[in-house]
């Protein structure tokens, strides 16, 4: 058995380059908005490893969305604590 | 044998006499020449029909001279052709239809090329060029020397003889009853009738003033046609010719379909040894006038009744064909050259067009635009990017973002023809630059220089254009490849000092930066553009303030092109809103420039929503105006053009409805032709100008003219955060103006926010101090 796909940390690299030119058009500050989220991705690389999805972008995305969705639970949990110390 | 100095006016070919030339004498004396000049054309293809053509050709009654030989064509190389030499043109075009007709096969070469072209490329003249041209008894030309050049920034002046004539109303609309005819600084008023006498008087005034130029409002359209078939009813003699052996050139109306429109173009009719020039159907002349049109025709080499009604595309080949023609590389009669293979991927990256940008929607205070000077154009010449130097050699400059390269070594045709014109329009415009705006030399020069725009804003066109003699669509591609690497370099550049970059589009870029609101304050930026890009580049100018718009259909998005702003000098830009657009009657355009004149009085940004309580005062008295029925009807004017026949509509549009109603009384419409109506109440909804009968001002729409004025006031309103529900209860409440407490920033939009809280201006106005949304 040889090998059919790229190791996962050559396959993100090779995903942010084909990715470059977007980016190179974006805004300076849209630019670090850019790179936050792909760090997020970056956090996820071995679970993408041992999906084996024939689109990585897709895993990669997924990550991302992930990370969000615990940044927004987190903020709706501090938003609650917030409430209830203003109303207690 | 005779030496004759003076200015080239008109040359044409003739039957009996080859060519005419007429010269406008240093002595005031205009001379008709004529000068023996062979054309040649060429045919290549294989040798045994090449043969067949040579027997062909020698038993032909038409005499021809013929030789083998080897010419350059552009694309591929040397090729072997037999040269036809005929005694001239008309002669040579009528060989060469038969000759087509009978060898299908062959290709052709220099075979359909105009007069001017042969005769300029040879002779080096141009029209209005400085000439010295001996003649013998017979007035047969034996040579002739240009003593100028159509580079020449300053060219003598012409001591033409100009007449106007224009009727007293528009025929389109009414029947005129009197021409204004004026020469020598007297006016004439001319009755229509009698026809006899109103056919005999032009004639007259014509013949004893001799004029040079004739400037006819609807000359093309309907003077000219009228007379003549006038003329022809009474069965007497009359032809506005200065050369009386021929008779005026006619040519029919036309509709086509160019740049994502249809367009119309009328009849039209030329004279010989004097030009005529319709005010109202050339192309151009509502573009930059006679001063443009004559700068076009002098560096196309194109006659100015060409110039005058042609577009300026038409002048662009005319300049690549006569570099072509000087060159000794063959001009193909049709075009061969295919579009070469690409694969998915590479047409993926290839084919789009320039940058555009999505800009920053608000009020934006102290902006810098800073502007490629004729981008592509300077792209061209810059990376010598023309059809036959991208993609043939692999050791070329590599193109960014495509997989082929440019050829370096050899300038390219197309780069060639445009150094002089884009240094020439360059250099006026540095003069410009330097001149008052009051200056007597302003408004010619700027004419001038707008003559020149369009024939380089076209010529990347027809890089691209599959008809074009000269064109390759990888050519074109390479352009906008170049231009977009170019804006973004000069937004790195902008990012890297600081700058916020607002927007960008294809060839310009709107920055801003806190503290710096002065020339010198964007100067390093513009050297820095220049060192990165190699390309000129120029400051527009700083606004004071600039609002970008949000798009009509959805707020939260904004559009490249809808934007408004105030220069430092006080000078209004504005883009994309109903005051630009052709179609927007003049009562509402009035209605919106008044509110942006009102803010040019504003001292700055800040104190924009000071203007407002005066701006509704304003609009509440144009609306009370347009109730009362005071808004004269032809400011309340619509005029939209027929993008297809009448047949072809299946929902009809306010402009075909208009032209079904002109149809009834016999005025038939074209597609690309305007329709001029109003809106009226009940059905069809519309009232077509032209009719005979004039409209009952009772009948007009008003509440649909007051619904265009709310909607074009909004548009230049909002973004000092008035809303289009706040702005009609201001308007059409009987409480007036009061200061609404929704008469504040709107929160930015979702889509926004992201990148917008880096951003010092939103910063500003999350704190509150500046109008926005």
């Amino acid at each position: 058995m040889g090998r059919t796909q790229l190791p996962v940390t050559p396959q993100f690299e090779k995903e942010l380059r084909r990715l470059s030119k977007f980016r190179r058009a974006l805004r300076h500050a849209d630019q670090q908005a850019f790179d936050d989220l792909f760090a997020m991705a970056r956090k996820h690389l071995s679970a993408v490893a041992h999906a084996a999805h024939p689109v990585p972008l897709v895993v990669f995305l997924v990550g991302i969305m992930l990370e969000q969705y615990k940044e927004v639970a987190r903020l709706r949990d501090e938003v609650e604590e917030l409430r209830r110390l203003l109303d207690g | 044998m005779a030496e004759h100095t003076g200015w080239l006016l008109d040359v044409y070919p003739d039957e009996k006499d080859s060519v005419v030339l007429w010269l406008l004498g240093e002595d005031g004396v205009r001379y008709r020449f004529i000068h023996d000049f062979p054309i040649t054309f060429y045919a290549a293809g294989p040798f045994d029909r090449l043969r067949a053509l040579w027997n062909y050709l020698q038993s032909h009654p038409i005499p021809s001279l013929l030789t083998r030989m080897k010419r350059r064509d552009l694309f591929r190389g040397p090729v072997d052709v037999l040269a036809v030499q005929v005694n001239n043109m008309v002669a040579q075009r009528k060989l060469f239809y038969k000759v087509r007709r009978h060898f299908p096969d062959l290709i052709y070469y220099d075979a359909d090329l105009e007069l001017h072209l042969h005769y300029g490329a040879t002779y080096g003249v141009f029209p209005m060029a400085r000439c010295r041209i001996d003649v013998n008894q017979n007035g047969e030309v034996q040579s002739i020397s240009v003593l100028d050049s159509q580079w020449e920034l300053d060219p003598d002046p012409l001591p033409l003889r100009v007449m106007t004539i224009q009727p007293d109303v528009d025929p389109a609309h009414a029947s005129p009853s009197y021409l204004h005819i004026v020469f020598e600084g007297r006016t004439r008023r001319l009755k229509l009738k009698p026809q006899r006498l109103l056919l005999d008087s032009v004639a007259r005034i014509i013949n004893r003033f001799d004029p040079d130029l004739i400037l006819i409002n609807w000359g093309d359209t309907w003077l000219f046609p009228y007379l003549l078939d006038l003329a022809a009813d009474y069965e007497i003699p009359f032809n506005p010719n200065r050369d009386q052996e021929r008779d005026v050139l006619q040519r029919k109306e036309l509709s086509y379909f160019t740049y994502g429109q249809v367009l119309h173009r009328g009849r039209q009719v030329h004279l010989f040894g004097r030009w005529h020039i319709d005010r109202c159907n050339g192309m151009m002349y509502g573009d930059h006038g006679i001063e443009g049109i004559l700068e076009q025709a002098r560096v196309t080499a194109q006659p100015v009744q060409i110039s005058a009604r042609k577009s300026p595309g038409s002048g662009i080949s005319a300049m690549q064909m006569t570099t072509a023609l000087r060159q000794g590389i063959l001009v193909p009669y049709q075009k061969q050259q295919a579009e070469d293979f690409k694969t998915a991927g590479e047409l993926m990256r290839a084919d789009w067009g320039g940058m555009v940008y999505q800009p920053l929607v608000g009020l934006h205070r102290d902006v810098a635009e800073i502007d490629f000077i004729s981008m592509y154009p300077s792209i061209m010449v810059n990376f010598n990017v023309s059809p036959e130097t991208v993609g043939v050699h692999a050791d070329g400059q590599p193109i960014p973002d495509l997989e082929i390269s440019v050829e370096r070594k050899r300038m390219g045709l197309v780069s060639e023809t445009l150094r002089p014109l884009l240094a020439k329009r360059i250099a006026l415009k540095e003069r410009l630059n330097g001149l008052s705006r009051a200056d007597a030399r302003y408004a010619s020069l700027e004419a001038r220089i707008s003559g020149l725009k369009w024939l380089l804003v076209v010529c990347f066109g027809y890089l691209g254009y599959k008809n074009a003699r000269f064109g390759r669509i990888e050519a074109h591609t390479a352009v906008t490849a170049y231009g977009r690497e170019a804006l973004l370099q000069a937004k790195e550049a902008a990012e890297k000092m600081g700058f916020t970059v607002l927007h960008m589009y294809v060839d310009a870029l709107w920055v801003k930066k806190v503290g710096a609101s002065q020339v010198a304050d964007f100067q390093p930026l513009l050297d820095e553009v220049l060192k990165r890009t190699g390309l000129p580049i120029a400051l527009e100018g700083i606004y004071r303030w600039l609002a970008f718009l949000p798009s009509r259909v959805d707020k939260r998005v904004s559009v490249a092109n809808r934007y408004f702003g105030i220069f430092q000098d006080g000078r209004l830009k504005i883009r994309g809103i109903e005051a630009r657009r052709r179609d927007t009657p003049t009562f509402i355009r009035q209605a919106q420039m008044d509110i942006l004149h009102s803010f040019v009085q504003a001292a700055d940004g800040e104190r924009l929503a000071d203007c407002l309580p005066g701006v509704i005062v304003m609009l509440r008295k144009q609306l009370a105006e347009l109730r009362a029925g005071r808004v004269p009807l032809v400011d309340l004017l619509v005029k939209q053009s027929l993008s297809r026949e009448l047949e072809e509509y299946r929902t009809p549009s306010a402009s075909a409805r208009a032209a079904t109603q002109l149809k009834g009384v016999g005025k038939l419409m074209r597609p690309g032709q305007s329709v001029r109506f109003i809106y009226t109440r009940g059905r069809p909804g519309v009232y077509a100008w032209d009719l005979p009968d004039p409209l009952n001002p009772a009948a007009v729409n008003i509440s649909r003219y007051g619904q265009l004025l709310v909607r074009a006031a909004h548009a230049v309103l909002q973004p000092l955060g008035v809303g289009e529900d706040t702005l009609r209860d201001w308007l059409f409440s009987s409480a007036g103006y009061v200061q609404h407490a929704d008469v504040a920033p709107e929160e930015p939009s979702s889509v926004f926010s992201r990148s917008v809280e880096r951003l010092p201006l939103w910063k500003h106005i999350e704190e509150g101090d500046e109008p926005g949304y």
